[in-house]
């Protein structure tokens, strides 16, 4: 079963996932549910919905669900932590301007700083140094 | 290789089509004239046969050069087809105003001015086919016996001089709105250049943006696990602060691109793996 201080972080990259996960244990010294696909959300079910922060990544690859579809998931399910949108995309992608119309998620831009990191994983304030705008 | 611009391209197409309807227009009004007056007295028929095989041939050489169209060619043979019009229509006018009945002077000049207007390559060919039509007309008419000027219809040659009038007007119009859509088709091909380099730009940023944040994560890592190591961890992150402003540099393409659908999940790699 998960945890509220465990992070959930959803990135089709698997070096960039690993480490992620790393940094969380190591720096943060909580637990990380490093996931690749939407799939693997399914396939994780109420470990994910335990979490207290989810940190998506919006494009996932072509023709396969996105971060939003994940996001959709999480609060369709009664996720009620923190939701955050990692991307390396411009602000003006369809992707990132569809996130970020969705209100009660944070869109933040690849790449982003430790202070960053720090302040979704423990002030619980909204991200700002490298929000996309 | 060098390519040649789409609105060159366009140009010299427009200009090889005017000149080869030229020299159709050549071929079969000429054809018409000789054979339909051939019975009048003292009209000879060479110089209108030679004008429509002129005709011919300068087709065939357009037809011949379709696919390496160029203005200069267009434009010599656009010269020669009306050079040989111009001639045929000197040598046959004078057995016209010679011949029984009515004859509406320079009735071909008149519409050979008019045709030019529609057809001429550029304003300056134009301007010389046009004067060419008004001036020959005007010199054979100063050539005629003065019994035959006096048979002319009234005002005659002189109305030719509205018909140039028209065609002058004709022809600017045109050739204002060739150039207006010339101009509107540079941009559209430069809009769509920078679009091309836009996207190949923020493809580059996004293909790099996820290496990039892993390395600086994972520097962060091994900064914590291992102390001894942070005076060369700080020329990681001098390193990976230099990539992320050249990263930042592209972001002022963002602003050029017009997304469309086929980008709601692009794929960076593609880009890159060209």
């Amino acid at each position: 079963m998960g945890h509220v201080s465990d992070v959930l972080f959803l990135d089709d990259d698997e070096d960039l996932r690993a480490t992620f996960a790393d940094l969380v244990r190591t720096i943060f010294e909580r637990e990380c549910h490093g996931i690749r696909s939407y799939g693997d959300l399914l396939d994780l079910g109420e470990r994910a919905l335990h979490c207290g922060v989810a940190i998506l990544d919006i494009n996932l690859g072509p023709q396969v669900p996105s971060g939003l579809d994940a996001y959709g998931w999480l609060r369709k399910h009664g996720f009620d932590g923190r939701i955050v949108f990692l991307t390396g995309h411009a602000a003006s992608h369809p992707l990132v301007v569809e996130a970020k119309r969705l209100g009660d998620a944070e869109v933040v831009g690849k790449p982003v700083s430790l202070d960053t990191l720090t302040s979704m994983l423990e002030d619980q304030r909204p991200a700002e140094q490298h929000a996309v705008t | 290789m060098t390519t040649v611009p789409a609105y060159r391209s366009q140009s010299s197409q427009y200009s090889w089509r005017g000149a080869l309807i030229a020299c159709g227009l050549n071929t079969v009004g000429l054809s018409m004239d000789a054979l339909m007056f051939r019975h009048l007295p003292a009209m000879p028929i060479w110089p209108s046969v030679t004008s429509a095989a002129a005709g011919v041939a300068l087709g065939i050489l357009l037809l011949v050069r379709r696919r390496r169209p160029t203005m200069r060619l267009s434009t010599t043979v656009f010269l020669i087809n009306n050079a040989f019009i111009l001639f045929a229509l000197w040598m046959t006018s004078g057995a016209f105003a010679a011949a029984p009945g009515t004859w509406i002077p320079f009735q071909a000049n008149k519409i050979g001015a008019l045709a030019a207007s529609v057809l001429s390559p550029d304003l300056a060919t134009g301007l010389i086919v046009i004067s060419g039509f008004v001036g020959m007309a005007v010199i054979r008419y100063g050539t005629f016996p003065v019994d035959l000027q006096q048979r002319l219809p009234m005002g005659e040659p002189w109305v030719i001089f509205i018909y140039a009038v028209f065609a002058l007007a004709m022809l600017g119009y045109r050739v204002h709105s060739v150039a207006l859509s010339r101009r509107m088709l540079r941009v559209r091909t430069e809009s769509i250049a920078t679009q091309r380099l836009a996207r190949t730009f923020l493809a580059l940023r996004d293909f790099t943006n996820t290496p990039l944040q892993t390395i600086e994560l994972a520097a962060k890592v091994v900064r914590k696990r291992c102390p001894e190591t942070v005076p060369l961890l700080d020329r990681i992150d001098r390193s990976i602060d230099r990539l992320y402003r050249l990263n930042h540099a592209f972001s002022v393409y963002e602003s050029q691109i017009q997304w469309t659908d086929k980008d709601v999940s692009p794929d960076p790699s593609v880009v890159v793996d060209r």
